[in-house]
């Protein structure tokens, strides 16, 4: 009888991404306090613009209500940066070494026991060919090997299914950390981008798109990346489903999760031919690593001198606001913002 | 199979009813399925006897009968007609054979001439099993050759002579095993060549320690039809005796229900080391990877969901690996146990044929 032998196939080491994450994290803060920066300096000038145009001569409350605005897009920033940050630290980093693990267990065990099932299969196949033992109780003897041969085969499709209930898990689990560091890198890009933007009259303009890019990227990590919705839960699923699938729950020739004995009684007619494989890699398992938010930097006009002005009417609002007004004119993006 | 470069004959001059150049030949080595499957009713093992050396030229008649299956033909010569493995009865039992000579070997040879046998080899083999021997015959073949030696109580330890190693069931319960009793405890088929009810094939229990529990079931009615044995030819009714002519007819083994597959010890042992090789080989590469996991969900990560289900099978893979590596490894003693009985059968023939003092024809 001919049987397919279905092997684990190896693949390259897989690493930790702590670290790309981790670099992408400090490229972020490194981007948002060029923000910062530029913000400060720039904002002199408004304050300065702000105090010559409302305070007199013994005021400056114009110019502390225009700087305070602008602490405030700040704050807000580092405030979305550390809640990403934590949220890496505490829910996603301590996964740091699942993937890695359990491709290795994979790579390690399973690509080995498989590979390793291979010659002892053909040997098998070559003992149930031989021809030197003749006569009628022959065929009695060689009526065990199909058993032992189809139990082999199907034990070696296990084997593969196994491999599949480490690799799987490891590729998605490690997607989530790719996925994680795409989100970060790119956004470290973007707000690197806004720190060399020029605002004209917008003070405070670079944080404040820092913060709703970070924004973006803080809901997209805790609501998707971490629950997988939408990203790698429904492959895992899949997955899950697979591996408690009839074909794997139900033995052809290991049935009752028994190996065969050695006898010419047994059935042969059902034997598997190791043809059918049990599992199939879910699709999707492949780009959970890609996935990543479509960041923007919002629509936050920052601070205005005129935000300083003491008329009740013209404040500009609650600070969490500012993204979401759309009277003032459209900013044109600068070509380095948006990765 | 190898093929001898020689024959091997233990006939002893004198010895009526053997001819020189055919009845004294040590037969080919046969191997019954059931000794090289470690699960057909406790084949292979060696315990009790069972699973031993099968036939052997070996002189106890039945032996002979049975390696040298297929001489059904020679139950029609008759007497003379013993081929192989006859010749070692015909050592022991000398004139005692021919005897039958006459008609169907299996007549001659219940004629109690399996006594004469018996005291011909002085062994424990041949002891004693008198006419009961013819019924045997058929026996041997079963997977023996006990033959009359079979039948002796003192050699169902003994694998030497072939006949212990059947492992036939208590004596008491084989028909004609009273040495004194003529009848044989047999009662030929008219049609010997007939082949009559199917005999089940024979069974070896899986244990028999000491040879206490019959390894082979065996009717207790001494009537070859009514016991579901296929009435083997007159021949192999005769094969039985120690030396009847009929004994070396031998039952057609086809015929009893019992198949075999010609090999020499060496393949048995090279295939049983194989098998060996491969137990050893599968509980290092296969067994001992998958036996060393122990994953728990939180290696899993996030991934945890897909733990359970990846446990289960990890479960299952342990035991399946760990059942495989045993089969393996109970094939291979299958192997080796039938290759060792080989050998020890065959030293023992060599022996016996030495000290009954048999030529070789050059």
């Amino acid at each position: 009888m001919t049987t397919t032998t279905q092997t684990p196939v190896s693949s390259p080491a897989m690493q930790s991404l702590d670290p790309d994450a981790v670099k992408a994290i400090t490229a972020i803060k490194a981007a948002c306090k060029a923000c910062e920066d530029a913000d400060n300096e720039q904002g002199k000038k408004g304050a300065q613009k702000a105090d010559d145009t409302y305070d007199g001569a013994c005021q400056d409350d114009a110019k502390k209500k225009f700087l305070a605005q602008g602490q405030a897009i700040i704050d807000d920033m580092w405030a979305k940066f550390n809640s990403l940050q934590d949220g890496y630290q505490t829910s996603l980093r301590p996964h740091e070494n699942v993937g890695p693990r359990l491709h290795q267990t994979y790579t390690d065990i399973w690509v080995v026991v498989g590979q390793k099932i291979t010659p002892i299969t053909t040997d098998i196949q070559t003992r149930a060919r031989q021809d030197h033992w003749t006569g009628a109780g022959a065929d009695d003897y060689m009526k065990q090997l199909p058993v032992q041969l189809s139990a082999l085969s199907e034990f070696s499709q296990y084997v593969s299914v196994a491999g599949a209930g480490v690799e799987t898990p490891a590729q998605l689990q490690q997607g989530v950390f790719l996925s994680f560091v795409t989100m970060a890198s790119g956004a470290a890009q973007q707000i690197q981008g806004y720190a060399g933007t020029e605002t004209g009259d917008h003070y405070f303009q670079r944080c404040a798109w820092a913060a709703s890019t970070l924004g973006q990227c803080v809901d997209w990590f805790t609501n998707s990346l971490m629950t997988g919705s939408g990203t790698w839960r429904p492959v895992l699923d899949a997955h899950i489903q697979q591996m408690t699938s009839s074909a794997v729950k139900n033995a052809t020739v290991l049935t009752g999760d028994t190996w065969p004995k050695a006898t010419k009684a047994t059935d042969t007619s059902k034997l598997s031919t190791g043809t059918d494989p049990k599992y199939t890699t879910p699709s999707g398992v492949g780009t959970v690593g890609s996935a990543a938010p479509i960041t923007d930097r919002g629509t936050s006009e920052g601070v205005s001198v005129d935000d300083a002005a003491p008329q009740t009417t013209l404040a500009p609002g609650p600070i969490t606001d500012y993204g979401t007004t759309s009277t003032v004119p459209t900013y044109q993006s600068p070509s380095t913002g948006n990765a | 199979m190898s093929e001898s470069t020689h024959e091997e004959r233990v006939q002893e001059s004198g010895v009526v009813g053997h001819s020189y150049d055919t009845d004294d030949r040590i037969g080919d080595l046969d191997i019954y399925e059931a000794l090289v499957n470690p699960h057909e009713e406790g084949a292979g093992q060696k315990k009790g006897g069972a699973g031993g050396p099968m036939m052997m030229p070996m002189g106890g008649a039945g032996a002979g009968s049975g390696s040298s299956a297929g001489s059904s033909t020679a139950a029609g010569t008759a007497g003379s007609g013993a081929l192989k493995g006859t010749s070692a009865a015909s050592a022991g039992t000398g004139g005692a054979s021919g005897f039958s000579g006459t008609t169907g070997a299996g007549v001659g040879g219940i004629g109690g001439t399996g006594f004469g046998g018996g005291s011909g080899l002085g062994t424990d083999a041949l002891a004693g099993v008198g006419g009961a021997g013819g019924g045997l015959s058929g026996l041997s073949g079963l997977g023996t050759g006990g033959g009359a030696g079979g039948l002796s109580g003192s050699s169902w330890g003994s694998p030497s002579f072939g006949t212990g190693a059947a492992g036939l069931t208590d004596p008491t319960n084989l028909p004609g095993t009273d040495p004194g009793s003529t009848t044989g405890g047999i009662t030929l088929p008219t049609v010997p060549t007939t082949p009559t009810p199917t005999i089940p094939t024979p069974t070896i229990p899986t244990t028999s320690p000491g040879g206490s529990t019959s390894p082979i079931k065996m009717p207790s009615t001494p009537t070859p039809s009514a016991s579901g044995i296929k009435a083997p030819s007159a021949g192999g009714l005769g094969g039985g005796m120690p030396s009847g002519g009929g004994g070396a007819a031998g039952a057609n083994t086809s015929d009893l229900g019992v198949k075999t597959v010609k090999a020499s010890p060496e393949m048995l042992h090279k295939e049983a080391q194989h098998w060996d090789d491969t137990s050893k080989e599968f509980a290092a590469n296969v067994t001992n990877p998958i036996g060393n996991q122990s994953p728990s969900s939180v290696d899993f990560g996030m991934m945890k969901d897909a733990f359970p289900s990846y446990n289960d099978l990890l479960t299952r893979l342990k035991k399946w690996s760990t059942e495989a590596g045993t089969e393996f490894s109970a094939i291979s003693e299958a192997l080796q146990s039938a290759s060792g009985g080989y050998s020890d059968t065959e030293a023992t023939n060599t022996a016996t044929a030495a000290h009954t003092g048999s030529s070789r024809p050059e």
